[in-house]
């Protein structure tokens, strides 16, 4: 199975072989910010089953403890299209909005909903956290196991 | 009184002379979900007048048929800020999650609903249209809740 996707423009675009892949909903205020939205939505896929295609630039955020979170997005629209922490390489984050046909992911679980907006109703059946879980490396690696 | 927002670094800042939160909608087309990577861009409509932006500005043009969307966003991290449409003379729209004060916004509207995300459950009673609204039930729904 191929899921693909790409920026506004076209010039840049990926695809993702196996899944489908969980996604998660964050609604801290940076993640509210970098979509300009209420929240992002967060695909992890392993790196090997990712492919892009066209050219990409590079926003590199520092992050705690020396590490670095790295934004790509294409260069000709902007569009924000994935994101690799230094903290772990074995996989990259699909902003899933970017999905060629994202209207049926299934969001698993909702980070931070401190800070959601009052009007975004979530479904109780969905785990939600205050925050986000205290080792995000090892919880996405468990939601990406979990997938059906 | 003003209201205060930014992108996702801080690079750029911008206030708008308005008195208070303005009440948003959520489109979400398809285009809007990609240049989110969310599940649809929230924003509010403001006259160009009321915007003061200050840092690294980068332009996006995007032409249509009978249009030119020009895009600003930060230039550094990429946060959208607000477009403006040759359609639409004077006014701004501004990508409501990059507002500090974003947890507190209220989105009175869906429009493109027909392209929304499944898992996405809508508040009850909050107007939405499959696709584009009439303009005035729109403007007059943003307008009815100003000022708050």
């Amino acid at each position: 199975m191929t899921i693909a996707g790409g920026c506004q423009c076209g010039a840049v675009r990926y695809s993702l072989q196996g899944g489908p892949y969980p996604v998660y909903a964050c609604h801290c205020r940076e993640c509210q910010k970098q979509s300009a939205s209420a929240f992002a939505l967060s695909m992890p896929v392993p790196v090997q089953a990712f492919a892009i295609e066209g050219t990409l630039d590079e926003y590199c955020r520092p992050a705690s403890g020396g590490r670095s979170t790295d934004g790509f997005f294409c260069p000709a629209c902007g569009t924000r299209l994935f994101h690799r922490s230094s903290a772990s390489g074995a996989f990259v984050t699909v902003k899933a909005g970017t999905l060629d046909d994202a209207s049926n992911i299934q969001v698993r679980a909702h980070l931070w909903v401190s800070r959601k907006q009052p009007w975004v109703t979530l479904d109780p059946e969905v785990p939600a956290f205050d925050t986000q879980p205290e080792d995000m490396s090892a919880w996405r690696e468990r939601l990406m196991e979990d997938a059906p | 009184m003003t209201i205060a927002g930014g992108c996702r670094c801080g690079a750029v800042r911008y206030t708008l002379a308005i008195d208070a939160l303005p009440p948003t909608y959520a489109c979400h087309c398809h285009q809007c979900q990609r240049w989110s990577g969310s599940a649809f861009s929230q924003q509010a409509i403001v006259p160009e007048a009321a915007i003061a932006v200050t840092g690294p500005v980068a332009v996006y043009e995007k032409v249509t048929e009978d249009r030119t969307s020009t895009q600003r966003v930060c230039g550094t991290c990429h946060a959208r800020i607000y477009n403006v449409n040759t359609r639409r003379p004077g006014l701004a729209v501004v990508r409501a999650g990059t507002l500090d004060r974003s947890e507190e916004l209220e989105c009175v509207a869906h429009i493109f609903t027909a392209s929304k995300q499944r898992w996405l459950a809508l508040p009850e009673g909050v107007p939405q249209w499959p696709q584009a609204p009439p303009a005035e039930a729109l403007a007059a729904l943003l307008g009815a809740k100003r000022p708050r």
